[in-house]
């Protein structure tokens, strides 16, 4: 049986994500700097990929690619397939991050986003593959993922501020993890 | 086995989770219709999740735009104000410009009417410089012909007396400095003071001149016409001013009035210097009867005030008159 502290932290959850992928296809162009906008549902999935595991992290992706998926009009899945995977990959590459330093997070953040934008240009290529993998990818993939490591800090700060939360921390390591 | 299975799942769940979301979303990738079932409930969930959001979204939208509203048109009507007073500036300029121009205009018509209406006097327009204390300056000298002792005048009477010229300019003396001595007499009876001048009586701001000298049994009265006397450098006849006050000691010999002058020199922007004149031998002889009541009768016309009603020069005996 779940508690009250359950569902509140559940919808807090779902609210935040829902919020940013909201902010993210409401306001594109305000969000943007020299033509290249954040992925801020990217950065709350490495949050909780950070903070809560990657299982927290994939839910995460499903619900707000789940939004943008519908909020853009693409196939069902194409963003959710991504975050996924961010997530999942960040989450078990956050079991062997040893500091909490904020550039470790900032780049962990901009890696995730190279690996987000290599599978949705991928995906992309294979629906249509005159777009092309590589240029769009380096077009597209750098510039986003540095500007979401660049707002990873304050977006962290702000996730983070939560009265159950004291700051952003690294999950402990489960116990079977803690003799690796 | 189902145990074993809840435990496998258990224990690897993020796993499963992972691989579960995979399959679903790359089976929906590769069904690839956007309008299938599983595509409008999904649509449906996320609206009705969203819808409140959206909601909150549209409200803070337009609140920050009301804010912004509020910022930004605070700021254009601040700099529509500011334009506006830069034009209402401008625009006083202007008015202030074109009233000077009114004036100047009446000033200049009200000159050519002044000299066409005095045929029988040559004068030299002149454009007044400086005021100070009772002298002006003007910007004619004796490269043009201006000589010192020369009669300056204005549509309103005599103005002074040239004292001193330059090459382009000179300087008048104005019946509000005492340096300036002009031959008056009184139009009525054609009394001259024993000196035949009239002379600034104080200050130069005071705008009053003196006829001294006049005999105890000479009559003088208030409101009495004062105009320039053949003996003047001036044409006989020109107006100066009009008698305010006559004092009497009691036991003097002399009575004395006070003139105000018609001119005030503060007030002209030109004036004519009197380079020749043909008097009227009327003027020199005496005012004939007719000729004072057409003068006054212009006067009155002019909306000034005439000396009351004594016509004609003083006809009484020379015995009577010297009587004490």
């Amino acid at each position: 049986m779940r508690n009250g502290a359950f569902w509140r932290r559940t919808l807090w959850w779902l609210a935040g994500t829902i919020f940013m992928a909201l902010i993210q296809t409401s306001w594109p162009e305000t969000l943007k700097l020299q033509e290249t906008a954040p992925d801020l549902v990217l950065v709350l999935v490495v949050f909780y990929a950070m903070r809560d595991g990657e299982e927290k992290a994939m839910l995460t992706g499903l619900v707000g690619g789940l939004y943008q998926d519908i909020a853009v009009d693409t196939v069902l899945g194409h963003h959710v397939l991504c975050y996924v995977c961010v997530g999942f990959l960040a989450g078990t590459l956050s079991l062997r991050l040893v500091t909490e330093h904020p550039i470790v997070k900032a780049g962990l953040v901009f890696l995730a986003g190279l690996l987000h934008t290599a599978i949705f240009c991928l995906i992309q290529y294979l629906q249509e593959p005159a777009r092309g993998l590589l240029v769009p990818w380096l077009a597209m993939g750098i510039p986003a993922s540095s500007y979401s490591a660049l707002m990873s800090p304050l977006l962290f700060i702000v996730a983070g501020r939560r009265r159950e939360d004291y700051g952003i921390m690294i999950r402990p390591r489960p116990p079977q993890d803690a003799g690796r | 086995m189902t145990g074993f299975l809840l435990r496998i799942l258990s224990e690897h769940r993020p796993k499963v989770v992972f691989v579960v979301l995979v399959t679903l979303s790359i089976v929906s990738l590769l069904a690839g219709n956007q309008g299938s079932l599983i595509q409008r409930g999904v649509y449906r969930v996320v609206s009705a999740v969203s819808y409140p959001f959206l909601l909150g979204r549209q409200a803070a939208a337009g609140a920050g735009a009301w804010a912004w509203g509020l910022v930004a048109g605070y700021a254009e009507l601040e700099a529509e104000r500011k334009a506006l007073q830069e034009q209402l500036t401008s625009s006083r300029a202007a008015a202030a410009a074109t009233r000077e121009l009114e004036v100047e205009n009446r000033a200049l018509r009200e000159a050519l009417r002044f000299v066409r209406e005095t045929p029988e006097l040559v004068l030299e327009p002149a454009r007044v410089l400086e005021r100070y204390k009772g002298m002006l300056r003007i910007d004619r000298g004796s490269r043009h012909g201006i000589r010192a002792g020369m009669g300056v005048i204005a549509p309103d009477g005599v103005v002074g007396i040239v004292s001193e010229t330059a090459d382009f300019m000179s300087t008048v003396a104005t019946l509000h400095h005492m340096d300036c001595k002009v031959g008056a007499m009184v139009l009525r009876n054609r009394l001259r003071a024993y000196d035949g001048v009239i002379h600034p009586a104080g200050t130069d701001l005071s705008g009053l001149c003196t006829m001294e000298y006049i005999d105890m049994k000479e009559e003088v009265r208030v409101g009495d016409l004062v105009v320039t006397s053949p003996e003047s450098v001036f044409p006989a006849g020109l107006p100066i001013g009009r008698v305010s006050a006559v004092n009497s000691v009691e036991g003097s010999l002399y009575k004395s009035a006070e003139v105000t002058v018609f001119t005030d020199p503060y007030r002209l922007d030109i004036v004519f210097l009197v380079r020749r004149s043909v008097d009227d031998p009327a003027w020199l002889t005496g005012p004939a009867q007719d000729y004072l009541s057409l003068y006054e009768a212009a006067r009155s016309a002019a909306g000034e005030p005439v000396a009351g009603g004594a016509p004609g020069p003083d006809t009484r005996p020379l015995q009577e008159r010297l009587a004490p």
